[in-house]
């Protein structure tokens, strides 16, 4: 640096960088904003296989369920939890789905605990074949889960073929999830 | 009627907030900035107060008091419920910046005419973004009419807590503290013909704004230590983040400010962090109020508000960071500093802090930019942190214990090196006598951390001697007290025990040399809540220590379960019992924790945010001299 005449590259150097800086942050805060807007379907996972895991049912702690109970039949696998408000409005939802369809639901309770848990299912109905619990958030943390409700549509050999973020309407089921169901039970 | 009257304060405000902008651009209406501003504080802090009202009168026709509020709900958090959801935090966001405002034109006055009008201008338009982003997206009035609930929904039951009623006030109080700074930094540069040192009026807002979020922050991390029951206290979650990153650059414009204002060298670096700090406080506010980064408890944000955010960050950002640029071309010729000097170091510092920023928002942003570029959801969590973050600090701790003892302008590597001789021979001697204990219990990090502690608190110690300005002591609190968190942090880290055990009532484990036994479970009933409460007591070698009450409780109006831990606080370790669930056969999953040295950490924060109180006050002082004489 010289004392007498300031550095004119460094300052153009300088300016450049930081209108970059600025720019960069700017757009990706923007498109961040809108990557995520469209809650339904994602399609980065479709077609991957279900991460494998090993957990209890929450209405009996001895029994084990793997990935590998999911399998022969096309399965619908819910995750939510009774301290997110989004899921226990959606709930009545499942169950008039569960009324409407015979295709398996199986709940999955992520970070929860049992007894808030049990009390809503008594008190709002209980839609699900059985609901496992993952306490500890191990397989929310496979999923990559950014929050509940998460739904996801499991063929007979465990791939995923749907996932949406985010509460339903019975609607939407019967609009996106019913036919692609009945299409997966026929191939099974 | 009195929730539309409360509207209409914020639309007075908002009208009063666009006269003091138009000051800025026209002279004639100049002579009106006062008297507006002092307009726009008086609707804000009217429009608070009503909000306040609605909670305390139980208004469920308003729609925000109905998601946040219940009859049964104490007073005490009846008032903090006021900034327990979205509405209400942006109003006391508002508010808070009204006070700063406030507070700014009532100290400091004696400054050239044109710089007073842009410092109002920037201020105002500040108030004028948020108080759109309010009425816009976020009206905190909005009625429930005609089916108005006879019930409200609550307060969300972890904020029902003695930390949520001072820590957000505090947090706010800091991040918001910045615009004050910022706005000087701004009538600086666009004045650049008026020779005027912001850096003198600045600093002591800088220093306060610093002070205040140091307190926020400890509080936050305190709160979530013993409310949430995992035991930790900082956990690199976005919204953790975006109050840190504040904090980082914060300390380092205060420090930059510190030279700035005795000398013109590095003004250029000054105002480039005054702006960097508010703007990061803004990145904040988007990043959590948007819901861009969600975190797993909140889907539900609306996507007009991070749009709005946005758009008034990018104009903030664009209009400041452009004006800086221009503010470039014209600086004057860059003088030398020479390497071992106060300023030199200083600047190194502030590199080092600049960079631990950066690090800091890469991570927080890079789930972000990972799902734009590839449509992956990654996240980074503590990993990432102690691997990048941790090893860019440790050069400042080291900086940190000899920079003070350096001159400013000249000064030799010799002359420095017999000045720092006496401390360094007591911390030798203290270090030596700590590794020959610890040597083989520590890991290296933390090990690292407990020499880095030692140097920085003795040599703070030290500069004790000779002669004690305020200013000096504020400095000496302050480093004082990181030298003390650096150890906490490190000891906690390194020798923390935990375990989770299921246990019977009668049943007890043995947890680290200490017997823990579940003595009994209590049925209890709070004012909107049941509760179970176990008792549990500690002994070592058969003498009882501590006496602990975990609670289960049960919110009956939200019917959400909380667990409330107990700890046994100590200066040299905490004791800390969480109740988990309840298995079929009656047993209980409980969680216990010992933590040594845990409480040195907020204790650090503590002096931390006590220094720069000192230095603020000094500062400000020093100004209202300069104002007389």
């Amino acid at each position: 640096m010289n004392i007498n005449k300031p550095n004119k590259m460094g300052n153009y150097l300088w300016q450049g960088t930081i209108a970059i800086l600025v720019a960069v942050l700017l757009w990706f805060l923007w498109q961040g904003l809108f990557v995520k807007q469209p809650m339904t379907v994602v399609d980065s996972q479709q077609g991957q296989s279900f991460p494998s895991f090993t957990l209890a049912k929450v209405n009996d702690t001895k029994q084990m369920v793997t990935q590998k109970d999911l399998q022969g039949k096309p399965h619908v696998v819910h995750i939510f939890a009774s301290w997110c408000g989004v899921c226990v409005d959606e709930l009545p939802t499942w169950v008039g789905i569960a009324k409407k369809f015979s295709y398996p639901v199986v709940g999955v309770a992520y970070r929860d605990e049992v007894e808030p848990l049990q009390a809503l299912l008594q008190k709002k109905g209980d839609p699900f074949v059985y609901v496992l619990n993952d306490e500890e958030g191990k397989l929310g943390l496979d999923l990559g889960l950014m929050g509940v409700p998460v739904t996801y549509v499991l063929d007979a050999k465990g791939n995923i073929r749907m996932h949406q973020l985010g509460a339903l309407s019975l609607a939407q089921f019967e609009a996106e999830f019913a036919p692609l169901l009945a299409t997966l039970s026929k191939e099974a | 009627m009195i929730p539309e009257f409360g509207l209409f304060c914020l639309i007075l405000a908002l009208c009063f907030g666009l006269m003091v902008m138009a000051g800025g651009f026209n002279r004639s209406l100049a002579i009106l900035q006062r008297p507006a501003t002092f307009g726009m504080c008086a609707f804000i802090a009217l429009g608070f107060i009503i909000l306040v009202f609605g909670f305390l009168s139980d208004d469920f026709s308003v729609s925000y008091v109905a998601q946040n509020s219940n009859t049964q709900l104490p007073f005490m958090y009846k008032l903090c419920a006021v900034w327990g959801g979205h509405e209400g935090s942006l109003l006391l966001w508002v508010f808070i910046l009204s006070l700063w405002t406030l507070g700014v034109t009532l100290i400091s006055r004696a400054m050239p005419e044109n710089i007073m009008r842009s410092l109002y201008a920037v201020l105002g338009a500040i108030h004028v973004g948020f108080l759109l982003l309010l009425l816009h997206t976020s009206n905190p009035f909005l009625r429930l009419l005609p089916s108005m609930p006879k019930e409200g929904a609550d307060l969300n039951p972890l904020l029902q807590d003695p930390g949520f009623v001072m820590h957000p006030p505090f947090l706010y109080l800091g991040y918001v503290g910045f615009a004050i700074p910022f706005a000087f930094a701004m009538a600086a540069m666009l004045n650049p013909k008026e020779s005027f040192s912001w850096a003198k009026w600045a600093r002591p807002y800088a220093l306060l704004a610093f002070s205040f979020l140091t307190v926020g922050i400890s509080l936050g991390s305190w709160w979530a230590y013993y409310e949430l029951g995992w035991g930790g206290w900082w956990f690199w979650d976005p919204v953790e983040n975006a109050s840190f990153m504040p904090w980082l650059v914060g300390a380092a414009l205060v420090h930059a400010l510190r030279v700035s204002s005795l000398k013109p060298i590095f003004n250029s670096w000054s105002l480039l962090l005054a702006l960097c700090a508010f703007i990061l406080s803004l990145v904040g506010t988007f990043l959590v109020r948007s819901g861009v980064l969600a975190s797993v408890h909140a889907f539900a944000s609306d996507p007009a508000r991070g749009v709005f955010i946005l758009y008034f960050l990018a104009v903030v950002m664009i209009g400041s960071f452009g004006l800086y640029i221009v503010h470039l071309q014209r600086r004057a010729a860059v003088s030398r500093l020479q390497f071992v000097s106060k300023e030199s170091f200083i600047l190194l510092g502030n590199i080092i802090f600049v960079s631990a920023t950066a690090t800091v928002l890469l991570g927080t942003l890079y789930p972000l930019i990972m799902e734009v570029l590839t449509n992956e959801k990654i996240s980074v969590g503590s990993p990432y942190y102690s691997a990048v973050f941790v090893p860019i600090m440790m050069p400042l701790l080291l900086l940190m214990s000899f920079a003070p003892y350096t001159f400013w302008e000249q000064d030799s590597p010799k002359a420095l090196f017999s000045r720092l001789l006496k401390p360094l021979l007591l911390c030798t001697g203290i270090i030596i006598l700590v590794g020959y204990f610890a040597w083989l219990s520590l890991p290296a990090v933390s090990l690292a951390g407990v020499v880095l502690g030692i140097l920085i608190v003795i040599s703070s110690l030290f500069k004790l001697r000779g002669s004690l300005s305020f200013n000096k002591m504020g400095m000496i609190f302050a480093h004082f007290g990181l030298g003390v968190a650096v150890l906490g942090i490190s000891l906690t880290t390194a020798l923390e025990t935990e375990k989770e055990v299921q246990l019977a009532v009668g049943s007890s484990v043995k947890v680290a040399n200490y017997d823990i036994a579940f003595a009994d479970l209590n049925e209890q009933e709070g004012p909107n809540y049941i509760a179970k409460q176990g008792h549990f007591v500690i002994s070592h070698n058969n003498q009882p220590v501590a006496n602990l009450y975990p609670e289960k409780r049960f919110f009956t109006a939200r019917e959400t379960m909380m667990t409330e831990t107990a700890i046994d606080p100590g200066f040299l370790r905490d004791f800390y019992i969480a109740l988990g669930e309840r298995f079929h056969d009656g047993t209980w999953s409980v969680r216990i924790y010992i933590k040594p040295f845990v409480r040195w950490l907020w204790l650090g924060g503590i002096f931390v945010a006590l220094g720069a109180f000192i230095a603020a006050l000094t500062a400000l002082q020093a100004n209202y001299k300069r104002r007389e004489a």
